[in-house]
Order: C-alpha cells, then structure tokens, then sequence
C-alpha cells in the first residue's frame, strides 16, 4: 500500500499522520532513487548532490551550523560527533538526551517555523524524505537557505545517509567508525540468533484498530534479522489487518512499538489479554518497546535489534526491562 | 398528519427488519477473510472460537448498537429541525461529541464512563447551540439551524486539531486513529452499557412517539393540538443527543447512517413516529452491520482494512446529493 508521508491538516491524511507518528517519523518506505549522491565529479566546488538527486551548496563546507528537521538525522549528527554543530532541531528530536534537549526547537517535522530557522542562520539544513515535506525544502531554498534532503528507507541504506551526515558535517572518519560499529552490531546479533528457531512475531503499533507492521519497515527488517519470522510479512508498510487472520496465524511474541513504554504501556499491554488463544498472550510474550528504538533510521537501531533478539529469544539471557513493558 | 399505523402493519415492519438484522448477524458471523473450522468453533478456547464469537460476531454487535443509536438520532434530528437533510454528522453534533471525546482522550485517560459522558456533553452542548441559534423570533428556521450546524462543525474540527497538536505523540496518535471513526471487536462491558443506553434513548424516544408526529406540524400546529412544544423539543434534544454521544463514544465519528436509513425507510414505512422509531433503529444496526461486514472483506482487494466510516461516507454521500437533486422543486429550507 502506497503511503504518504506527509501530513496535511485534513481528515483524508490523518491516516498518514498516525502511521507517520508512529514509525519514528522516518520509517516510510520507497525504492531509493537511483542518484548518484556521492558522485560530485560533474558538480561545482562546494557544491553536492542530495539523497534525491539535487543540487544543494552549503554556506559552508564543513557545515558548521547545521539545523536538523528530522529525529534520526539529529541522532545521526550526535553519533558521528557533530552534535555540538547543532543550532536548532524538531519538536520530536528526543535523542541523545538530555544533550539535545539544550537545542532551540523550530516546530514540527511537517510545518517547522521558517523564519525561527532562518533566525537561527544555519550552513545547512538537513531533511529526511519520510518525516519532511518536500515543499518545506522549497520554501527553505526560495529564502537562500541550502537543505539536504536524506532518504533512508531501510537498513540498506543507512550507510549512505550516515556518511552523507559526516561528510558534510567535516566527520566522515567518524561516520565511518559509527557505520562499522553498527554493521559490526547487526552482524553479531544475526549470528547469536540465525542456528535458533525463529517464532512467529507479530509487530502491531495499534490495537484497535489493529495495525501491523509488514514488509519493508525496519522493525521487520529488525526481526528478521533478530532471528523472528514477522506473521505480518504479507502486507507492505503499516497497515490494518484482520483480527481473524492474527488469530490464525499465532503469533509467539507479539512487539508493541510505543513512545516512553515505561510510562503507560500497561493499558495498550493489557488490551491484548482478550486474546488468550494467541500463543503470545498466553505465555506472557507480550513487549511493549520504544518505539524510536525498532523504527528510526538513527544510531540506536543496533540497541534495537539486540533488544528484539532477547525478547524472541528468551534463552539469550534476560532482556533489561528499561524499554520493555511485559504482559502480567 | 397521516393515520397511524394498524398494529398489524406495525408487526411485521418491526418483525421483517428484525429478521433481516439476525440474518445480517448470521451473515457477519460467517463471513470473513480466514476459512474457519466450524468443529473447532463450537468449542471455546480454540482460535476459530475467538474469531466467530469476539471478531465477527462482537463485532457485528457493536455495530448495530452504533448503527441504531445513529439511525434514531438521525429521525429525531430531522423532526427537531424540521429539514430532511438533520443528521449528527451534518449538523455538527458528532464533532461536537468529538471534542467531548478527544478531551477524554487527552486528559482523562480514555476510560469507558468518562469517555461517553463526554461525548454526551460535547454533543448536547453543540446541539444546544445548533438550536439556539437555529430560533430567529421564536421560531425555528431550519436553514440557519443547519448553517450554525456546518460552522460548530468547523469550530468543533479546530479544536480537535488544536489539542491533537498540543498532545504528547503518542495521545495524538490514539486522538487521530479514533477520529478514523472504526469499528473493532469491543470490550463486552463497554457494549452492554452502550446498548443499555441506547435502548433507553430509542424507547423514550418512541414513547414521545405522538408528540413528535405533531411537531412536523410546526409550532404552532403543534400548540394548537395540545402540545408543550418547548418542553417536547428539549427532551427530544437530550435524548438524541444521547444517542449520538453514545454512537460516536463506542465507535468514532461515523457519519451519514442518519441520513441514510430514515430516508430509504420513510419510502417503506411512512413518516409516523410510531413505527419510523424502532423501524430506524433496526434498521440503522441492519445498514451499520452490513457495511461493516463489507469493510471487513475489503481486506481480500485491498490488502488493508479501511475505516468502516469510509464505507459508509462513499455511500451516504452520493446518496444525500441526490436527495438534494430529487427535492430541487421543493422547498428544503
């Protein structure tokens, strides 16, 4: 299903607000565009070209007040030791805390404040394509202001936008460091789980009406790579799915992506104990996790992906319960 | 004022709707994207169970109760404000109980009772001033009843925006996704009270049942039979906007049932209050359970389930255009 990302202040988008608000504003899914976004052969000096192909000149390059429209572009900037060139970030920027909760704010992801960005006098701004509108970029160009739009629609290519950060940030030794830790991560989780039997997962981000989390977003990518089989793999992206059919394919663990889990995650736990046929409920295996941990393109997706790997597989070791709410 | 219906006539409209209700029941019951083992099913505890009994059929249930309630708010509006085209969502009182809901939401937690006392007040409050504002020199002039409507709607929809913008995201997203207006298998208690209050609101509704048919008459023709008018209109008030603040608690705002069923029922059964009451309330649980059950298998084409309120939107709204078209030479307003 064809998802769009942005959202408008009409009925007919909320839809696309809800799922927007709930994958970690950057988990939106589409074949990447084939741009050479590395390749500045044929560019003017000083000039690159974004993760969409456009032309963008930095008032500076290293950028060295950068503003950052996106939660994961802003952990990016942190991991590979740019935060301190940070001027001003979105409202949903929550990571790293509490470093970047010193940061000016510049309003939402869909409709940041303009002129407060402009006031704030950035090198550069960077946009992610799933959690900004393409039209905020325009705007922000048309008032001389250079943005970079990233777009990371899987774990494929977090590479890319990780050195992308770093290069224009003047880090790119760090962001290659931060690329090999990460990889590193991956690869160390898929090992510990691939010999284990995988259960069936099930990623629900709502209850009721119950949406799934299906092929091409990253908890999917997380799970399998964790050593699950998501039950949900039919469907693409975010979608409602039927109860009958959940209560047909059994899920084992059942993952409930959720902000601040360890803040009033109990009711959204407790509502699944109505299903007590499912596998999941009756042991137990019902997780509430953050959900900025399993569906944000940011540095913290290894963090994520041990987590899944020790919810799924219990025999692993005991899961720490700081981003877990259990099912009692 | 037509003659009212002979008890017979009234038996088996009452008795054919409920028969079509319980087939529509059997129907959802058996009707779904997984195949089912009928064996497995009779016997609790197994998963087949789980999906006849709490998805489909819990399901189908709630859907009636939502349907009724709208479908009778929607003939009791209609009288109230004297004009075809009264329903909750029209005249703004489903926002209304929206923003009762939404402030439940946000700051209350969600709880069952808070939830549906709010959106009790929130639609009494909107239509209150829909009627208020609807009187011009003591009199109720349908047109500015329906324009006040439209702009509360608008009013209503600004604030429900406001507090989802200023809520933490996660009570943002519970705001939007029950703004959806969406039908799921629900919580048994929750569908009892609901029904209770529904079946109180239809049956005093259908004991003022006489009164009613007067003031279609107007004020004065009201009056002059021996009607309080003014009192008959605020309890007509409260009770439907009982109804709809139940309907929208249990469901989210689902639009056009009100408009919908009275319309295609009055063809059948004729404008008396007697018989349009309970026929409106089994027939709005009849329309509701069936488009629901249609967005329930919406899933097979689509690969994802749409909002049942989206169904009902697609139908409801050609549907009032051509109300509109087919009255052009009457006077609506």
């Amino acid at each position: 299903m064809h998802r769009r990302c942005v959202a408008q202040v009409a009925p007919a988008a909320i839809a696309a607000l809800v799922v927007m608000s709930f994958v970690g504003l950057g988990g939106c899914r589409r074949a990447p565009t084939d741009a050479a976004t590395t390749d500045t052969t044929d560019l003017a000096p000083g000039s690159v070209r974004d993760e969409i192909g456009r032309v963008v000149t930095p008032r500076a390059l290293p950028a060295r007040r950068v503003v950052s429209l996106a939660p994961n572009i802003t952990e990016l900037m942190f991991a590979v030791g740019a935060g301190a060139q940070l001027v001003g970030v979105d409202k949903y920027s929550d990571q790293p805390a509490p470093e970047v909760d010193r940061l000016p704010r510049v309003g939402s992801n869909y409709e940041p404040s303009l002129e407060r960005i402009a006031g704030l006098a950035p090198d550069l701004v960077f946009l992610s394509k799933s959690a900004n509108k393409r039209e905020t970029a325009e705007a922000l160009e048309r008032m001389g202001i250079p943005t970079f739009l990233t777009e990371t629609p899987g774990l494929a290519e977090m590479g890319r936008t990780l050195r992308d950060v770093g290069r224009l940030t003047g880090h790119l030794a760090e962001a290659e460091r931060e690329l090999a830790r990460m990889e590193a991560g991956f690869a160390a989780v898929r090992e510990r789980t691939r010999a284990l039997p995988h259960p069936r997962v099930l990623v629900a981000v709502w209850t009721q009406p119950l949406y799934v989390g299906g092929r091409g977003t990253f908890a999917h990518d997380l799970i399998e790579l964790a050593g699950g089989e998501n039950v949900a793999r039919e469907v693409e992206g975010f979608v409602t799915f039927p109860m009958e059919r959940l209560l047909h394919l059994a899920p084992e663990v059942i993952i409930l992506p959720t902000h601040a889990p360890e803040t009033g995650a109990a009711p959204a736990v407790a509502a699944w104990k109505r299903w007590p046929t499912l596998p999941a409920v009756r042991d137990g295996r019902v997780f509430a996790v953050e959900d900025s941990l399993i569906s944000r393109p940011g540095a913290r997706l290894v963090q994520g992906a041990e987590l899944l790997a020790h919810l799924i597989h219990p025999e692993l070791s005991p899961a720490g319960d700081r981003d877990v709410e259990q099912i009692r | 004022m037509s003659p009212p219906p002979s008890r017979r006539r009234f038996a088996w409209v009452v008795g054919a709707l409920s028969a079509c209700l319980v087939g529509a029941w059997a129907v959802a019951a058996a009707v779904g994207v997984e195949g089912v083992d009928w064996g497995a099913a009779l016997r609790a505890g197994t998963a087949d169970h789980a999906i006849v009994v709490e998805a489909r059929l819990g399901r189908a249930l709630l859907a009636s109760v939502v349907g009724a309630a709208l479908g009778v708010a929607g003939v009791a509006y209609q009288t109230l404000v004297r004009n075809p085209l009264g329903d909750p969502y029209v005249l703004g009182v489903s926002s209304g109980a929206a923003v009762g809901a939404v402030v439940a939401i946000a700051f209350a937690g969600a709880a069952g009772t808070s939830l549906v006392g709010c959106a009790f007040a929130g639609a009494l409050g909107t239509m209150a001033l829909v009627y208020r504002l609807g009187r011009v020199r003591g009199r109720l002039v349908p047109a500015v009843a329906l324009l006040a409507g439209v702009v509360l709607n608008a009013l209503s929809w600004a604030m429900i925006l406001t507090i989802a913008t200023l809520a933490r995201m996660g009570t943002t997203a519970e705001i939007l996704v029950w703004l959806m207006g969406s039908l799921g298998p629900p919580r048994w208690s929750s569908l009892g009270l609901g029904a209770a209050a529904v079946v109180a609101g239809v049956v005093a509704l259908a004991a003022l049942a006489p009164r009613l048919n007067a003031l279609v008459l107007g004020d004065e023709g009201a009056h002059s039979v021996g009607i309080d008018v003014p009192r008959t209109r605020k309890l007509l008030l409260v009770l439907a906007s009982l109804l709809t603040g139940v309907g929208v608690a249990l469901a989210g705002p689902i639009g056009f049932v009100g408009i919908i069923v009275p319309h295609v029922l009055r063809l059948v059964v004729g404008t008396v209050h007697r018989l349009m009451i309970p026929a409106a309330a089994l027939g709005g649980a009849l329309f509701l359970t069936l488009a629901d059950t249609l967005t329930r298998l919406a899933f097979l084409p689509l690969g994802a389930e749409p909002p049942v309120s989206v169904l009902t939107a697609l139908l409801g709204g050609p549907f009032f255009l051509v109300l509109l078209w087919r009255r052009r030479g009457e006077r609506l307003f």
